[in-house]
């Protein structure tokens, strides 16, 4: 087998056929197929996102914001200190720089034969972040333009003058994002992503206090300082690991966004450790028939569900306290103890497909009621704190502790439906 | 000699009448190590899931110390503590909260959980280990744990699948140690593994699966002998025989 011969070899593996033309790689064609099977495999959690009402409370926040933007605006002092918004907010849409690779493990195995081509994949990987970063800082600006405006004094910039120095420094701040990887020396690594912060920094808040070539200076300071960098640090040729451990990151990150609506098996490393609470499951008597509280109570409290609950409580809770209408408290209140259920209902399917438990010497279908139990706790305890902040925010104590009964009663009812339910694979009910 | 598992006239598969392992029967006497020996695919791991319960026979039954999983499916799952090829461990517990778990599942109390734990956690090298996630560990830390938890009880039948993939020697050593106080103890064991010269020295019998049939089984000399190999024969010469006469072989 030639050298040619065994590269392509080493190319092809399942479904990369589309990608290998005339025994090369095409790293384009490689490209789309990641890109579009990421956005295969990310759809039906998105569809469920919208269904779970977040598209409708999106959009209703979308259409409220631009008018309560306008009012803002309207009543906005003259002296207002704009640049205390406006160079944070560019700062982020400059210094973040994420680069989707969408690189696997199997990759060192089957792409590494082809490792010379790879340069070309990133650079198609580097073309579509360049393309959604420009966009997002064309967005951050036209967002704080009318502020801008509004705010600054008559020596005004022209917008396509900071359009310029934003794109400047986004394509600087890129282009040591796609290099960091590449150092070998994780203090070199670490050096170049503060440096590109710096960068980030330092041309955003000249922009907007001294102007164009003030930015544009700075833009190029850090760009200089960070050349010194990429030429004096010892540069590996692909990091594979670090390429595969960054994009790991990144998907963990959507499918943690993701997972706030819906189930999402393929999130790993989303377990907390947050040792003083899971002790709470340590109390339990010790014997066999809390053994499925003891899981699940763990599993609870060291995953999603239990953040997203204490997220929703804290902000219906300061919701409460700035409405002051009873009717818009009570709405909040069930809107808190439904969003709340409906991830508590997830719980029973954490364990589903667990060889264990079904293994385990239990009683047929004590897994899905401990479940059951511990989204009907975990939603009492909630209405009971929600139901303080009611009465504190000044609703009558009867209506409160109503409030309270009624959302007791649902998460009764939750638990038990959570605790009977068998979905149709469900080995629990063995 | 009293048994505690019995495989008798074992038919199953993935799929209706289709049957990857055709009329399997084997006995695992108390205090007896039986070793389930075959080439990748010959039947080895979905006899396991038969026998653990997660396949329903086509035909045949099994019996775990007298009873069936349908007569008495607590009983017949407490009778029983299974090791896994590849680790299976829930990401949200640390290695001593993966014990305690089991302790409460097989009714240990409080103070024997924690004298066995400490006891398995030193044995296997883990106390520094011991708060830690499964996601932390490497396979071969992951593979001491599966085993840790499956020691913490005294199960009636061990039933380990490959217990060796992944340990470094002085875990090896450990588990042997292990396996031969527990078999000491009137405790069981089917083990299936690759690693033949390790299980000659510790199995007492054998059952060696070909293509979904059992093609010997017995002592190694009775095995020996339906291979039709002399005395001095060992183990792996056996094997090569009854399962090394298909496809492959040499280059």
């Amino acid at each position: 087998m030639s050298a040619r011969e065994n590269r392509t070899g080493g190319v092809r593996g399942p479904g990369r056929q589309a990608s290998v033309s005339g025994g090369g790689l095409d790293t384009a064609a490689l490209y789309r197929e990641r890109r579009a099977r990421w956005r295969r495999k990310t759809f039906p959690y998105w569809r469920d996102v919208f269904r779970s009402g977040a598209g409708m409370l999106s959009a209703l926040a979308l259409l409220t914001a631009g008018p309560a933007y306008t009012w803002a605006l309207d009543r906005l002092p003259a002296d207002f200190p704009y640049r205390w918004i406006a160079a944070p907010a560019l700062m982020l849409a400059i210094g973040l720089s994420p680069i989707r690779t969408f690189l696997e493990s199997a990759d060192r195995v089957f792409l590494l034969p082809a490792e010379q081509a790879m340069a070309g994949y990133l650079r198609h990987a580097l073309r579509a972040a360049a393309i959604r970063q420009a966009l997002v800082v064309l967005a951050a600006l036209i967002l704080l333009w009318p502020l801008y405006l509004r705010a600054a004094g008559p020596d005004r910039l022209a917008f396509a003058a900071a359009l310029a120095a934003a794109a400047a420094a986004k394509a600087a701040a890129l282009a040591a994002a796609a290099g960091q990887p590449r150092l070998t020396r994780p203090a070199f690594a670490g050096l170049a992503a503060a440096l590109r912060w710096a960068l980030a920094a330092a041309a955003s808040a000249a922009l907007w206090r001294y102007g164009l070539a003030a930015s544009l200076a700075a833009t190029a300071a850090g760009a200089a300082a960070l050349a010194a960098l990429f030429a004096a640090g010892r540069k590996q040729r692909f990091p594979w690991e670090r390429l595969i451990a960054q994009e790991k990151r990144q998907a963990a990150r959507h499918y943690n966004f993701l997972s706030w609506f819906t189930d999402v098996p393929e999130l790993a490393g989303g377990v907390r450790r947050r040792t003083l609470l899971a002790r709470l499951a340590d109390r339990y008597p010790f014997r066999r028939d809390s053994a499925p509280l003891y899981l699940f109570t763990k599993t609870y409290l060291r995953h999603e569900p239990f953040s997203m609950s204490v997220r929703v409580t804290v902000l219906m809770a300061l919701l409460i306290l700035l409405f002051r209408q009873p009717y818009a408290q009570m709405v909040l209140f069930a809107l808190a103890l439904l969003l709340s259920g409906l991830q508590a209902a997830s719980l029973a399917r954490y364990h589903r497909y667990s060889s264990w438990l079904y293994l385990y010497p239990l009683a047929p279908g004590a897994p899905r009621q401990a479940a059951g139990r511990i989204a009907a706790s975990a939603l009492t305890a909630q209405a009971l704190v929600l139901a303080l902040v009611l009465a504190a925010a000044g609703l009558a104590w009867p209506l409160a502790a109503a409030c309270f009964c009624g959302g007791a009663a649902y998460a009764a009812a939750v638990g038990l439906v959570q605790g009977r339910k068998r979905p149709r694979d469900d080995r629990f009910a063995a | 000699m009293e048994s505690v598992l019995t495989v008798e006239g074992l038919y199953g598969g993935y799929l209706y009448r289709k049957p990857v392992i055709r009329n399997i029967s084997f006995a695992v006497g108390k205090g007896e190590m039986v070793g389930l020996v075959g080439l990748n695919g010959a039947g080895k791991s979905t006899t396991i899931k038969h026998i653990l319960g997660l396949m329903t026979p086509e035909q045949g039954e099994i019996r775990v110390n007298g009873t069936t999983l349908e007569e008495n499916p607590e009983g017949y799952r407490r009778s029983l503590a299974f090791v896994p090829e590849s680790p299976e461990l829930y990401e949200e517990l640390t290695i001593r909260e993966h014990l305690e778990l089991t302790a409460r599942v097989y009714g240990l109390d409080r103070g024997e959980f924690a004298a066995r734990s400490e006891e398995l956690l030193k044995l296997f090298r883990m106390t520094e280990k011991a708060g830690s996630f499964s996601r932390h560990l490497s396979k071969g830390m992951r593979q001491k744990v599966m085993l840790m938890n499956a020691f913490l009880i005294q199960a009636p039948l061990y039933i380990i699948d490959e217990p060796f993939l992944g340990l470094d020697p002085l875990g090896i050593r450990s588990l042997l140690e292990l396996m031969a106080a527990f078999k000491a103890k009137g405790c069981s064991f089917l083990i299936s593994s690759h690693i033949l010269s390790t299980i000659e020295k510790y199995c007492d019998r054998y059952v060696v699966l070909d293509r979904g049939e059992t093609a010997a089984r017995g002592t190694l000399a009775e095995i020996r002998a339906q291979a039709g190999l002399p005395g001095d024969a060992g183990l792996d010469d056996v094997f090569f025989r009854l399962a090394g006469s298909g496809e492959g072989g040499g280059l």
